[in-house]
């Protein structure tokens, strides 16, 4: 999904929650909610250590960025990662949950991120960046109401709340 | 509220599971029989799986008090009407489950103490993946597991932001595919 603001895409999910939940279809203490950052990296990683899932840099071939095409590309038009997750870099950046913040430089678990209402973690990268700002480990941050001219989307999470 | 079975069966889960309200099982079969009474999907399963949890004196207090409700809200307003669509913006829009179809969720004591083995009781570590109907959208297993985060010194273009550090994520989540 592209050209939604971080509003949307909470709503989006709220929507879906709701629905599920009245069904009783969801695991108890799952929700639909965006990914927190800490999740999206994670995710994204799959269990890698490099500046990106492929390896030390990132190919043409292997995601939609630099503007080798110059627009956003139909998803799940390039390799998977190895958790069988498309497009975690480029093509369109990704809203988190989590207000952009400094990391703790010590171990943490299950990080949750600040919620008041200010700039969200972008993740990713898309279609119009360099490569560097693709990168697994690579944070923007935009206001809730950005849509970044249609390369700003979403991937869903079920999560615990 | 009262007047709309989708907010009735949030409650009478609620009531079911006592997660954000206390725990009371008459009150969660009452609800799932005003639901079902005004037709909501899985209602009557749902309040044959709580009434096998009550005793008998429970049971007359839970349908005594589901009659009671029901009086008061069949004078309250008509069910939301419903839009079919798929897209984003429809979806927002409309009272359509997206994921009507999906298996049922049930708590394994639930779904046990039934006897009943056409729910599907998943854990919280239920560890698999599926397909979001109406969305198309494949929810992959992502597991728990600790990693560093953020990206070391030596990698090019990094930015001080990205300090590397471990984290730990204690609970394994889904996220789309795509």
């Amino acid at each position: 999904m592209t050209n939604v603001s971080w509003y949307d895409a909470v709503a989006f999910c709220q929507k879906l929650g709701e629905s599920t939940y009245i069904k009783g279809n969801i695991p108890f203490g799952y929700r639909y909610k965006l990914p927190t950052e800490t999740q999206w990296e994670y995710a994204c990683r799959a269990g890698t250590t490099t500046a990106f899932h492929f390896g030390a840099t990132l190919q043409k071939g292997q995601a939609n960025f630099n503007k080798h095409v110059n627009k956003t590309q139909p998803v799940g038009s390039y390799p998977a990662n190895q958790w069988g997750l498309h497009d975690m870099h480029g093509n369109v950046w990704e809203y988190c949950a989590d207000l952009y913040c400094a990391y703790p430089s010590g171990r943490v678990v299950d990080p949750a991120g600040p919620s008041t209402d200010s700039n969200r973690v972008i993740r990713g990268g898309s279609w119009n960046n360099f490569g560097m700002r693709c990168r697994s480990a690579y944070r923007h941050e935009t206001t809730t109401r950005s849509r970044l001219n249609g390369s700003l989307g979403l991937r869903l999470s079920l999560r615990p709340e | 509220m009262a007047g709309h079975e989708g907010a009735q069966i949030a409650l009478a889960q609620h009531y079911r599971t006592g997660d954000i309200v206390a725990q009371d099982l008459v009150q969660s079969y009452a609800w799932f029989n005003i639901a079902d009474s005004r037709g909501a999907a899985n209602a009557s399963v749902n309040r044959e799986i709580v009434a096998g949890l009550l005793s008998g004196e429970q049971l007359n207090q839970a349908q005594t008090l589901s009659s009671q409700i029901y009086q008061k809200v069949s004078r309250e307003a008509p069910p939301e009407p419903v839009i079919q669509g798929g897209s984003l913006r429809n979806i927002l829009a409309s009272s359509v489950d997206p994921l009507a179809g999906l298996p049922q969720y049930v708590p394994p004591s639930v779904a046990g103490a039934a006897g009943n083995t056409n729910l599907v009781s998943f854990s919280p570590l239920m560890g698999r993946n599926f397909t979001i109907p109406g969305l198309e959208l494949e929810m992959i297993w992502i597991p728990a597991g600790k990693f560093m985060m953020g990206s070391p010194a030596s990698e090019p273009n990094r930015m001080d932001r990205e300090t590397h550090h471990e984290v730990t994520l204690t609970k394994g989540f889904l996220v789309g595919e795509i």
